[in-house]
């Protein structure tokens, strides 16, 4: 009874999905059979470093990873499998329902058409709109954005906008349709902590306002923190750890999210306290074992853990972690 | 022990604007506009800043990378006063050394390593035979945390951090006294960062060197430096001791980088800032540049610039704390 409450309130189920690049090298397996769900109006952080897989995952919801990806499992939007749908359905998804915001928006708009031409195309592409009303729908965006002087900006050329005003640009373009789940890569990454905020606090706005669902990718803990309900910990394509923000970020259970936690000089580090670093450097993906993926840079890591793969286990209600060492803790 | 080692004196580096056939100069972006600073040795520098400050501007003045449009940057080497843009013997030129931001364009491409590390140490010719050079390289290499074959690899064969330990020795082999790091540790993952950042203290104790830290992270830069200096279009708005900075800011700029930091631990207060977006360097309004994006602007921001001026031990330019806000 309690199940089905709970999948009715589901907006993206990730299950069981697994996906593997064809390399010459042999078979990459990027992303090892991850489980996820994002209801209704929530906010999902994705947390990882470099290799981690948070650009993948994002790129398989919108089912634009590169020719020689291969995936399997089930990935259900609105109850339906995307990963059946043919590419006309997928169209009808991609750009109206799903939505996304890209780090780089000055490398995501095209140079060579103005923004006011890039917002209406979305609009006429999909939705019976005329052309005056798109140019309206556009100015409105933008204005809610925060835009100054939407009407002069809507004939301007992504150039002549600065940086943070591109990412707002860019965040209009992503909510013009009035998208379901908007799935937002690094959309801080690269900009001054200033404008960082600025563009916080307008996606912090944009989630009071409305009941919109949002992945936020990053690998920043701190900005997380403020934006997220529940913060997904990715590591060479596993999930390590899944939980609040309190659970993850106060009291992480996971070794390598506590390394994470403790490794950033804040404001009120000492300056002769040494920082905490987890050795090592994250391995490549061809030089992963059988058994946990952390295993090579583990403070704490047991024989166990070389040879056999742990699983997520519940540790408080919706607090999960993969890791032999918590589990043995756990039992006795 | 307060030894001066590197004083900017009135420093100003504009890049010329040219447009048209015949490339004509219709303006100037003032990167570094008027900068008068003092390292002393074993004081340890930060400089923080948005992008467009100038800080990795005045980083590569310092070395001599960039010649001054105006004013000098001096050196102190062997009690000695040297003028950083004029042509100085090699061994002071190479005691003043850089580490550059992006690990990945910093080594060329094309040479191995020990390629890479030696020629310096070459035209020093310091070392009697290349097997003593291969010895000294690879003793460094193991300092940093890497290992002696290293040396024959190529550098795509090396992850960021990797990459970033190989520019610590390529600095660290010439001996210098002082190292300018441009955002060493801005491309790199959040686990390697702290790796780097401790190595990089490490390295400093042992070799008695002074870093002029140049990053956008407050963070970095208080746990990086004994004082801290806010760059803002081009100027110093304030230095003060790295503590005394962050505890108690007295430029509205420092106040409002300090409020933008988004940390961990610290809760979440929505702040309705009016953050605005730094002018441009070309533009640089009149009087105080801060003053429209400034709660506290004054009639007299327009008029006159600010100078850095002693306030409770800090440097300050702002109106508010000079005695002109006064005078009618």
């Amino acid at each position: 009874m309690k199940e089905s409450k709970v999948l009715n309130l589901a907006l993206l189920t990730m299950k069981n999905v697994t996906i593997t690049f064809k390399t010459s090298r042999g078979d990459l397996l990027a992303i090892d059979d991850i489980y996820f769900e994002l209801n209704k109006g929530e906010t999902l952080g994705l947390v990882g470093e470099t290799g981690s897989g948070k650009t993948v995952t994002s790129l398989s919801i919108m089912r634009l990873l590169p020719f020689n990806a291969k995936i399997s499992g089930e990935i259900f939007f609105d109850k339906t499998d995307i990963l059946k749908l043919s590419e006309n359905e997928m169209d009808e998804i991609r750009g109206k329902k799903i939505s996304m915001i890209f780090q780089e928006p000055m490398t995501a708009f095209d140079p060579l058409f103005t923004i006011g031409q890039q917002f209406s195309e979305v609009l006429l592409k999909h939705e019976n709109v005329s052309k005056e009303e798109a140019r309206q729908r556009t100015i409105k965006m933008l204005k809610f954005v925060g835009i100054p002087e939407p009407e002069q900006r809507f004939n301007q050329y992504p150039h002549e906008y600065s940086g943070g005003m591109i990412q707002r640009v860019m965040i209009a373009l992503a909510l013009l349709t009035n998208p379901e789940l908007v799935i937002a890569d690094e959309p801080t990454t690269g900009l001054d902590v200033t404008i960082q905020m600025q563009i916080l606090n307008l996606m912090k706005k944009i989630q009071k306002t409305s009941n919109l669902s949002m992945i936020f990718i990053t690998h920043d803990l701190g900005v997380i923190s403020k934006m997220a309900n529940k913060i997904i910990v990715l590591y060479l394509g596993k999930i390590l750890e899944i939980g609040t923000v309190a659970d993850v970020i106060f009291s992480p259970i996971h070794p390598y999210t506590k390394g994470l936690v403790s490794s950033i000089p804040t404001l009120r580090t000492n300056k002769s306290e040494r920082l905490y670093s987890i050795p090592g450097n994250v391995p490549s993906l061809n030089e992963i074992g059988k058994g946990c993926r952390f295993y090579s840079r583990c403070p704490v890591r047991m024989d166990i853990c070389k040879d056999k793969t742990p699983q997520l286990s519940e540790y408080n209600s919706g607090h999960f972690a993969a890791c032999w060492v918590a589990n043995k803790n756990k039992v006795g | 022990m307060n030894e001066e080692l590197i004083i900017a004196d009135n420093l100003k580096v504009y890049f010329p604007i040219r447009r048209g056939i015949f490339l004509q100069t219709i303006g100037y972006v003032k990167a570094v506009d008027g900068i008068n600073l003092t390292v002393m040795k074993n004081q340890d520098l930060s400089i923080v800043g948005e992008s467009g400050s100038g800080k990795t501007t005045l980083g590569k003045a310092i070395v001599g990378l960039i010649r001054p449009t105006k004013g000098n940057v001096f050196y102190m080497f062997n009690n000695k006063n040297f003028d950083m843009s004029q042509n100085l013997p090699i061994e002071i030129r190479q005691s003043v050394q850089m580490i550059f931001q992006d690990p990945f364009s910093s080594l060329n491409p094309r040479l191995k390593i020990i390629d890479t590390l030696k020629e310096a140490l070459e035209i020093r010719n310091i070392f009697k035979s290349r097997n003593d050079i291969i010895d000294y390289l690879g003793d460094l290499l193991q300092k940093v945390g890497l290992k002696r074959e290293y040396l024959y690899r190529y550098p795509h064969e090396f992850s960021g951090g990797q990459r970033q330990r190989i520019s610590i020795v390529r600095a660290i082999s010439m001996k210098p006294k002082v190292i300018v790091l441009d955002e060493p540790t801005s491309s790199l993952d959040v686990s390697v960062q702290s790796q780097v950042l401790n190595l990089l203290q490490d390295i400093k104790r042992e070799y008695d060197l002074t870093y002029i830290f140049i990053t956008h992270n407050i963070s970095v830069a208080k746990y990086m430096g004994q004082k801290i200096a806010v760059m803002y279009l081009g100027k110093i708005v304030e230095i003060n001791e790295a503590d005394n900075l962050i505890n108690a800011p007295l430029h509205p700029y420092t106040k409002l980088l300090l409020s933008a930091v988004i940390e961990v631990q610290s809760e979440h207060v929505e702040k309705e800032l009016k953050i605005g977006e730094p002018p441009s360097p070309v533009n640089i309004p009149s009087g105080c540049r801060f003053r429209n994006r400034c709660p506290f602007a004054m009639e007299i921001c327009e008029r006159t610039e600010p100078e850095l001026i002693e306030h409770e031990n800090a440097l300050v330019a702002c109106h508010l704390y000079s005695d002109l806000k006064n005078k009618p």
